[in-house]
């Protein structure tokens, strides 16, 4: 197994290897992304308290769960690449900042949306809200200092610092409506239970596993050209380019 | 079709599925076009390089 992910995290290994995965990340995205719309508009009803509204949090939910996760996945990748020095995470790390951004860019956006007619106002100065709010702040500012220095491993070991020191942040998010008094809902889905309706729930985990493998297939496709970028005076970089034209 | 109007919280229902679909197409396209772009600057970079 050690082996396999050595022969893989080499640079070339890597770029040869994902473009062979990228369309079987695409592929169950799509599809499960369809389904997902299905049963969230056609098959699952409307929730007895906010109507049809709940068909939003198909998309919100998912989106936050995936803002979460994506910053772990970089701090964990940043850590690997500070002690283990492989480079290949920091590049994971690198291209997982935007992604991540862009999701908790939705998970606010589509959370307003909802908590208009919910709460009749867009916006409130919420614990759950907000944090997710310096979340958002955390992924601009890991991209900030990614692009503030020439040399790339410089950038690297200083935006993984502020990664791992950003991870504070998660549980923060994650248990801000239970520390605080908050105009956010509680969870409906823990490890011990599941306190929704079951088709919504259904709805809910084809959306979330339709998000996991669209990151999946973003990472790779950006990891490449990071991989390009930072591979550029090797051999087979000049050959892939050579073969591109 | 009528039930895809969801009532009164239609508008707030197709803004977020607007919403998540532009955002999905501006990080797919924008991977696209980043790989694009890569290959364009180090095919120039090389070109120089041998001049």
């Amino acid at each position: 197994m050690w082996k396999w992910i050595q022969a893989f995290a080499s640079p070339r290994n890597f770029y040869q290897i994902s473009e062979k995965i990228i369309p079987w990340l695409m592929l169950p995205f799509v599809m499960l992304s369809l389904i997902g719309l299905y049963w969230g508009f056609v098959v699952s009803p409307a929730d007895y308290q906010q109507g049809d509204s709940v068909r939003i949090m198909y998309v919100h939910v998912p989106a936050a769960w995936m803002s979460l996760f994506i910053y772990v996945v970089m701090a964990v990748a940043s850590g690997i690449g500070l002690i283990w020095q492989i480079k290949l995470a920091h590049i994971v790390a690198k291209v997982s900042a935007p992604i991540g951004a862009a999701f908790t860019f939705l998970a606010l956006a589509t959370g307003s949306i909802w908590g208009k007619p919910m709460w009749g106002a867009w916006w409130a100065w919420d614990a759950r809200l907000t944090s997710e709010l310096i979340l958002l702040f955390l992924y601009l500012a890991y991209i900030s200092l990614n692009n503030a220095f020439d040399n790339s491993k410089t950038a690297d070991k200083a935006a993984a610092v502020l990664a791992i020191v950003g991870l504070v942040n998660i549980p923060i998010i994650y248990y801000s409506v239970e520390w605080w008094n908050s105009l956010h809902q509680g969870s409906s889905i823990n490890m011990t239970k599941v306190s929704m309706q079951i088709d919504m729930f259904i709805a809910l985990m084809l959306m979330s596993f339709a998000f996991k493998f669209l990151y999946g297939a973003l990472v790779l496709m950006r990891a490449r050209d990071e991989t390009l970028i930072r591979e550029q005076n090797s051999r087979w970089v000049r050959a892939v380019v050579e073969e591109n034209k | 079709m009528d039930f895809l109007l969801f009532d009164k919280y239609s508008a707030y229902i197709w803004a977020s599925y607007l919403l998540t679909f532009l955002t999905i197409v501006v990080l797919f396209v924008g991977a696209k076009t980043t790989h694009k772009r890569t290959i364009t600057q180090l095919r120039i970079k090389y070109a120089r390089d041998k001049n």
